[in-house]
């Protein structure tokens, strides 16, 4: 892994002028990393429906508590944080068992416009990945969807879990391993 | 040579170097199994977040509007600082006046001795300068210069390191 030094964090602008009483600021915080976001929580929650509500939900959170964020840090891994911990917290709440059907799953996931940006990988490919992911626990899931979709690096990760960034990397090849076997024994399962 | 622990091969494998990737130039099952994981990271790095409702910006801002402005982190400890202060004022103002007098006289007579003390202490730094010019001077820059390291350290990065996926 290479380093290199990246210029003054971005969203600076929008949080002083957000913090000031500029709504329009605040909006364009929200376009700027409502991807993300929503992808991390839909990515948690499985179902499009509440990764909506709780993504609203961490952005109103983030504009009652733009006085406690810290300008040193990147505003989207803030958010990105607060989503994550809703998201656990609902999670926690559930009194039954996700039986959530997989297929509904494919139709949740990525876009009509990830599969313009793939080229290479087919639509059945990814839907088998896809299904394998959604198998895993929300732990390995958070893991290899910030790592590797949405490219964050093992310190930004440690950033919105609240870990330290030591352990990132071990929990990404877990993952990745758990990964693996789900995807080498789905054909022995469907034979 | 055993075949190494999973997470060595894969750590290897990261950081493209060491004893177990060179285990694995010899072993198939090593091989094998790197192999699978290459091809998986490249799979896995071509899937992108789903694009969020339409709606997602105008439900937010809906909710946002229905909310108060969010007080300034200055007004919330700049505020009681000055009620503080005027409080303090009022109280002065009715120590001179009323039966709490003592209570402003009191603060006076520290004030005054507060004075003296610090005249003593500026008298004392006077002497020692007088004698110890040099050696006063350089332990002073060196305390200031610590002092200055010391605050760099403190202050937040204004950069993020961002690592490159290989």
């Amino acid at each position: 892994m290479l380093a290199e030094r990246t210029p003054p964090l971005p969203f600076r602008a929008e949080v002083q002028a957000a913090r000031r009483g500029d709504r329009s600021a605040f909006e364009a915080l929200v376009r700027g990393v409502q991807r993300p976001v929503y992808g991390l929580c839909l990515r948690l929650l499985r179902t499009e429906a509440e990764a909506a509500e709780v993504a609203q939900e961490a952005f109103l959170r983030a504009y009652q508590n733009l006085h406690r964020y810290d300008d040193g840090k990147p505003f989207d891994l803030w958010v990105l944080a607060i989503a994550r911990n809703l998201c656990l917290d609902l999670l926690r709440r559930r009194t039954r068992m996700l039986t959530e059907n997989v297929d509904d799953l494919h139709e949740a996931l990525p876009s009509g416009e990830a599969n313009q940006e793939e080229g290479v990988i087919v639509a059945e490919e990814r839907r088998s990945l896809e299904s394998a992911l959604a198998t895993l626990s929300v732990e390995d899931r958070e893991v290899l969807g910030l790592y590797y979709v949405q490219k964050r690096t093992t310190k930004e990760i440690a950033a919105v879990m609240g870990v330290a960034p030591g352990t990132i990397m071990a929990r990404l090849f877990r993952a990745r391993e758990k990964l693996r076997r789900r995807m080498t024994a789905q054909p022995e399962e469907a034979a | 040579m055993d075949c190494p622990d999973l997470e060595v091969l894969l750590f290897d494998q990261a950081r493209g170097s060491g004893d177990a990737l060179e285990h694995a130039r010899t072993c198939p099952a090593c091989a094998r199994l790197l192999e699978e994981h290459r091809q998986l990271e490249k799979d896995l790095l071509r899937l992108s977040d789903p694009l969020p409702p339409v709606d997602l910006v105008a439900r937010v801002m809906d909710r946002v509007a229905a909310e108060p402005m969010p007080v300034r982190a200055e007004m919330r400890v700049g505020l009681p600082i000055l009620a503080a202060t005027l409080m303090a004022a009022v109280l002065s103002f009715v120590a001179t006046r009323g039966p709490i007098g003592l209570l402003g006289a009191s603060a006076v007579r520290a004030l005054v001795s507060w004075t003296s003390a610090l005249s003593g202490l500026g008298n004392a730094v006077h002497a020692a300068w007088s004698t110890t010019a040099v050696p006063l001077a350089v332990s002073l820059s060196a305390m200031l210069l610590v002092a200055l390291v010391g605050l760099r350290r403190l202050a937040p990065p204004r950069a993020v390191e961002i690592e490159v996926i290989p």
